[in-house]
């Protein structure tokens, strides 16, 4: 009778272990194909490796608790738009990395435009055009210039219309460009 | 309206090409990668599997064990087949506190990163899941399988007892349900003799 009784609550729990399982390889499956997308964009935010590994890990959390509200298809969405919450409320601009004021004119003497990503400052320096970029901006310019996301991707990701992306992501590109242009000029003018 | 390429494809000069080029290859390194997933209970699917396994040693016994890794497995590729059929119905969740609503985009977060919860609540701490609290819970349960796996179900139970103490309903408390179920199994045969 015990037994049978142990079998019985054995086979309810094994279903139920059944629906975590597969909750669990659903957050398995959703970490594995966003978490790079998110970190990343947090990190072109202006967050740490180690603050935009936090936040995204947060972002996850999040996600799981609410696993079972989260429709299928709409785990990447979700996800972003957490992430980039909790980045949006955190100290950003703090915890930027430590800038200087006048970074985007400040320049290594003697290092040639051409060698700059060679001498790993690439990133530095695209942090320091996004230091000086307003986020929804910056998002904007990120998903589409390095995640590769269309426009309607954008738009439906970031919860805005497809003409609002069009007109952030011009307005990024002139104050991606320009920045870019200042500082080739001030490497070119070490040069002189 | 035509949507514009790509700066890299398209109109971007030697040095933006660089500066772009540059970050679209940044990672976050194996040491983070490996501290998110260990903190949202992702060990990995070999990890996962052992874990599993210990579990149906407990539940089926070992001669019984090929016939019960089947039926899990079927079980888990039934339940992500009617992932969406369970959320009209049952609402499978691992939150207690989610809502009947199906959304399709996250609640506005304004909880600093470094507030532990991300979302303020008037439930119970053990309800209301934060990453702190999950990590604990994955701890504790860690514990117990350690203990199982020395054959100390004693010191299982105990830890087993300090988690419901601490989680009366946590997030990981089915798997601490199998867990005792495991425990309890093999302790019973010495009780018999």
């Amino acid at each position: 009778m015990a037994s049978a009784t142990m079998m019985i609550e054995g086979t309810v729990d094994e279903v139920s272990l059944g629906a975590r399982a597969a909750a669990r390889i659903r957050l398995e499956r959703m970490f594995r194909a966003h978490h790079e997308l998110i970190w990343r964009t947090l990190r072109r935010l202006g967050l740490s490796a180690d603050l935009a590994a936090d936040t995204t890990q947060q972002a996850y959390l999040i996600a799981a608790e609410r696993l079972g509200d989260i429709r299928a298809g709409s785990e990447r969405a979700f996800l972003f738009s957490t992430a980039i919450g909790l980045a949006r409320t955190n100290f950003r601009r703090s915890q930027r990395c430590q800038l200087e004021s006048d970074m985007d004119v400040h320049v290594d003497p003697g290092v040639r435009a051409e060698q700059v990503t060679n001498r790993c400052s690439a990133m530095e320096l695209m942090d320091r055009v996004f230091a000086k970029t307003d986020p929804d901006l910056a998002t904007v310019f990120v998903l589409f210039e390095l995640e590769g996301l269309s426009a309607p991707e954008i738009a439906q990701l970031v919860d805005i219309p497809v003409g609002t992306v069009a007109s952030r992501l011009r307005r990024a590109r002139a104050t991606f460009r320009a920045a870019a242009r200042r500082m080739e000029l001030a490497y070119a003018g070490q040069l002189r | 309206m035509k949507e514009p390429k790509p700066l890299l494809r398209e109109g971007a000069s030697d040095f933006e090409r660089q500066l772009l080029g540059a970050v679209m290859g940044e990672r976050p390194s194996p040491q983070l990668r490996s501290r998110m997933r260990r903190t949202l209970g992702l060990t990995g699917p070999l990890a996962w599997a052992s874990s599993v396994k210990a579990m149906l040693m407990g539940l089926a016994g070992k001669s019984a064990l090929g016939v019960a890794v089947v039926g899990l497995v079927a079980t888990g590729v039934v339940g992500v087949r009617s992932m969406q059929a369970e959320r009209d119905e049952t609402r499978v969740s691992l939150a207690p506190e989610a809502t009947a609503v199906v959304i399709e985009r996250a609640p506005t977060v304004r909880e600093p990163v470094t507030t532990p919860a991300p979302q303020k609540s008037a439930k119970a701490p053990e309800q209301n899941a934060s990453g702190g609290e999950l990590r604990e819970e994955i701890l504790l349960l860690d514990q117990v399988r350690a203990a199982l796996q020395q054959g100390s179900a004693a010191a299982a139970l105990e830890q087993l007892d300090r988690y419901h103490q601490r989680f009366p309903s946590g997030i990981l408390s089915r798997e601490a349900a199998l867990l005792r179920q495991q425990a309890a199994a093999r302790r019973a045969p010495r009780t018999a003799r």
